[in-house]
């Protein structure tokens, strides 16, 4: 199934892209899966999200809701067909 | 033992010329500085009912305990008055480095009473004021003022200043320090009012830390938190050091959370272009700190200008991206970059222009106001820069826009309070009420109008709770403006408690002034001085009806991508504000309780009806 | 090991003046800094604090008329016991970095080999390391 990381912001800038797409050979990949495969890919762009399993401090997954809203994903295990096969990546925010 | 704190302030007579030194009493000392000191003695020295432009107002400029010492983050000074845009009680901070240089007068604040007949310039050199013309300096700009003081009076003040739009009374002019800025509630406007044109402060006295040895160690230990954070590539605060506070733009947009085109939208489609990434990446740029600051988060930007000119502003902040970016639809970073540079040129917040011209261009599009000469349009620069000056200069439909997004329309009628995105007169924050619904009710309740410093920002942008929901959102609330009214007792910059664990707090009262203060009660002491504003704010007439968002916010849902066409509930909206006043122990009207107030010590200052 | 200054790198916040200061007096006191920063905007600040090695020719040395600025270990230094407070060496540093203090010139003494100032500095625009 594809997979699809959407990049925003600093993350659209750290990679170069807007957004990754993985091509899995079945549909139980979770979303530490996909961003493993990113991880692989942009490595000469230093992309590196995840430590120890999880996610470094600061790192924001989201998945789109069908209302077109979005909500946050707090566990890197989630498996992809339950999110629409696809997350948006953003950093903490800015703004004071 | 001494010190940090010189219990000793100077109250300048402006009226009279003269200045006094004033022994801090006994009964000051536990609200600890900055803010508590200033909301105190404003509380007990004026009338809350006054005009905030006559001469019955007064300023009271104060420092902290940590102002002026190693404790990274801790530049800021605060300002206290009541507020001619808001006719609430007013705070207002700014960075740089004359709060370090007040501390170094040998004082612990200034207080400006009454009003000069003739312009002035006030320098202080340690406790010695002097009152000079003003006249080689009207006119100018503020960096263009303060650098005359450097040139001509000396290089070594550190200087505070108004502009063009102060010295014309414009409600939402602001007071400048060194290109950082005391931006809310239209301080401008009342050093206007009292014909001060500008401040500057000399001093030679230094400071005293009373446990050195422990002080010491307290800032290696808060040295060290700063830098593992700002080393962490995706730590908030680490952004702010690599990029600015312009950094999260793309969260925000992706949020549907982006005010666009006075806020009908939540998405920008060029809001790219005038991030912070972008100004790193286009325009010469350095990282610029405050006194004692390892962070630098402020950024010099070296930029053209739309007659080929070349210039340079300090900014602009995440705050200007939205508030002269896309809240106007303009997307050209120059522009947004020379509109940034004439707020600092005019003395103006660039929060409430930026929403006032907002609303000018929507009004001008339903028809209901125009201007000779200048077309109104959204994303136009000329309408933009064009409607900048003209408020600056009360020219005018400017004039009227002068008085702030809500009197004016309340001028204009034709039913466009609806969208004039402000509380209290004071405009929205780069927040959005209807996206971030404990952000807007703080926003509402906030003691000087649609602030976001309070405001549980974080915590909805990134989903750690349900932007959208409004359980939970009163206590989130309300623990904030506690908190944040305590660190600003210090003071301490806001972005410090976003890494600093809370305990460290009382540690650094007592490691500089020898004060004991328990965590709680510190905490306790933010909730005192937030219910000593309340008081105040009653009593100058304002009331529950006035904790209240604009129509456009219960009535028209956000349109554009990622929005979710989020409205807000009215009468559920009514419940949470109802939830919010029942937590802080205040009657339905908003009115605390005498319970409340013998709990925390000022059942003195009781208001009843 | 070389002293050095790079004011491209210096984001101005001012805590190499304070560290100074509180090495040398225990408060914090501006006016008792061997170091200051002046704000150049848009430009890079002036730094005004002793170059040594990267002011070869020592302007100093040959401005005081009483052998009181010498060179220590490869350093130069002003000696307190020398100096008679004549204020002639103060307009001959390119740097500003002499100023008068209790009627004797002073200046940087790099803390007797750990300065204060570059262990504040966290963007290494003051550097005090083994030579390139």
């Amino acid at each position: 199934m594809k997979a699809v990381i959407e990049f925003v912001g600093y993350f659209r800038t750290k990679t170069g892209m807007e957004r990754f797409i993985y091509d899995f050979d079945d549909d139980s990949a979770t979303v530490r899966d996909i961003i493993i495969e990113a991880e692989k890919a942009l490595r000469d762009r230093e992309f590196v999200i995840l430590r120890d399993g999880g996610l470094i401090d600061g790192v924001l997954v989201f998945h789109r809701k069908a209302n077109d809203g979005m909500e946050r994903i707090f566990t890197p295990d989630t498996p992809l067909r339950e999110i629409g096969n696809s997350i948006v990546l953003a950093n903490l925010m800015g703004g004071g | 033992m001494a010190g940090s704190m010189y219990d000793r302030m100077i109250r300048i007579n402006c009226t009279s010329g003269t200045s006094t030194i004033w022994n801090v009493p006994e009964d000051l000392k536990p609200w600890i500085g900055g803010m508590g000191y200033g909301t105190k003695i404003l509380s007990d020295e004026i009338n809350p009912a006054i005009d905030a432009l006559s001469s019955d107002n007064k300023v009271v400029l104060t420092v902290g305990p940590l102002t002026g010492t190693t404790a990274p983050m801790h530049a800021q000074s605060c300002i206290v008055t009541k507020s001619p845009l808001t006719g609430t009680i007013l705070n207002s901070y700014a960075g740089g480095f004359v709060g370090a240089e007040i501390k170094y007068c040998g004082i612990d604040g200034v207080i400006l009473e009454g009003a000069s007949e003739e312009w002035k310039i006030l320098l202080i050199d340690d406790d010695k004021v002097t009152f000079m013309s003003a006249d080689p300096v009207m006119g100018m700009g503020t960096e263009e003022t303060e650098t005359w003081i450097k040139e001509n009076l000396g290089q070594d003040y550190k200087t505070m200043s108004i502009g063009r739009a102060g010295e014309k009374v414009v409600r939402m002019a602001a007071l400048f320090s060194e290109t950082r800025t005391f931006g809310r509630g239209g301080l401008g406007a009342v050093f206007g009012s009292k014909k001060i044109k500008a401040a500057a402060f000399r001093g030679t006295c230094g400071t005293d830390l009373a446990d050195v040895e422990e002080f010491t160690r307290l800032t290696a230990e808060n040295m060290k938190i700063v830098k593992d954070s700002c080393d962490q590539e995706y730590n908030l605060v680490g952004m702010f050091s690599r990029y600015g506070t312009g950094a999260g733009m793309g969260l925000i947009q992706s949020r549907g959370a982006l005010a666009t085109r006075n806020s009908q939208y939540g998405t920008f489609d060029k809001s790219n272009e005038i991030s912070g990434q972008y100004y790193e990446e286009n325009f010469y740029t350095r990282s610029i700190s405050c006194h004692g600051c390892p962070v630098h988060c402020g950024r010099i930007h070296k930029f053209s200008t739309n007659d080929g000119g070349k210039t340079w502003a300090r900014g602009p902040e995440y705050e200007t991206m939205y508030s002269l970016g896309s809240q106007l639809m303009n997307g050209d970073p120059d522009v947004l970059a020379e509109a940034n540079r004439l707020t600092e040129v005019y003395g103006i917040d660039s929060l409430t222009i930026g929403v006032t011209i907002s609303f000018a261009l929507e009004c001008a599009e339903k028809g209901l106001i125009e201007e000779d000469g200048l077309k109104l349009e959204f994303g136009n620069p000329e309408s933009i820069l064009g409607l900048l000056k003209k408020i600056g200069e009360r020219e005018g439909i400017g004039d009227i826009l002068a008085e702030g997004p809500e009197r004016a329309a309340e001028k204009i009628g034709g039913g466009s309070g609806d969208f004039a995105m402000q509380v209290k007169n004071s405009g929205f924050a780069a927040w959005m009420p209807r996206r971030m619904v404990g952000t807007g009710l703080a926003f509402a309740t906030s003691n000087r109008g649609a602030c976001h410093k309070r405001a549980p920002i974080g915590a909805e942008i990134t989903g750690q709770v349900d932007m959208l929901s409004y359980e939970g959102k009163a206590v989130m609330v309300k623990k904030n403006q506690d908190v944040v009214n305590a660190i600003f007792t210090l003071i301490s910059c806001r972005f410090h408690e976003f890494m600093t664990p809370h305990e460290m707090y009382p540690a650094f009262i007592k490691a500089a002034t020898g004060i004991e203060i328990s965590l709680d009660e510190f905490y306790t002491l933010g909730e005192r001085i937030w219910n000593l504003e309340k008081l105040f704010n009653l009593k100058a007439g304002l009331g529950r009806e006035h904790d209240i968002l604009p129509a456009r916010c219960y009535n028209e849902p956000v349109k554009g991508e990622g929005s979710e066409s989020s409205v807000l509930d009215y009468d559920r909206w009514q419940e949470m504000l109802t939830e919010y006043y029942t937590l802080r122990g205040w009657d339905y009207n908003g009115i605390p309780a005498r319970e409340k107030l013998v709990e925390l010590g000022i059942e003195e200052y009781i208001y009843e009806r | 090991m070389q002293f050095r200054v790079d004011p491209e790198k210096c984001t101005e916040c001012g805590r190499c003046t304070m560290a100074c200061s509180l090495a040398k007096t225990g408060r914090i006191q501006p006016q008792e800094s061997r170091i200051s920063i002046v704000r150049c905007w848009p430009e890079v600040p002036e730094i005004k604090v002793c170059r040594f090695e990267d002011c070869p020719e020592h302007p100093c040395i040959e401005a005081c008329p009483f052998d009181a600025i010498i060179i220590v270990d490869g350093k130069v230094m002003i000696s307190d016991e020398l100096c008679r407070g004549c204020k002639l060496c103060v307009p001959a540093c390119p740097y500003k970095a002499i100023t008068m203090n209790n009627k004797k010139a002073v200046k940087c003494d790099l803390c007797g080999g750990k300065p204060a100032c570059v262990a504040e500095c966290v963007t290494s625009a003051l550097t005090y390391s083994g030579v390139k």
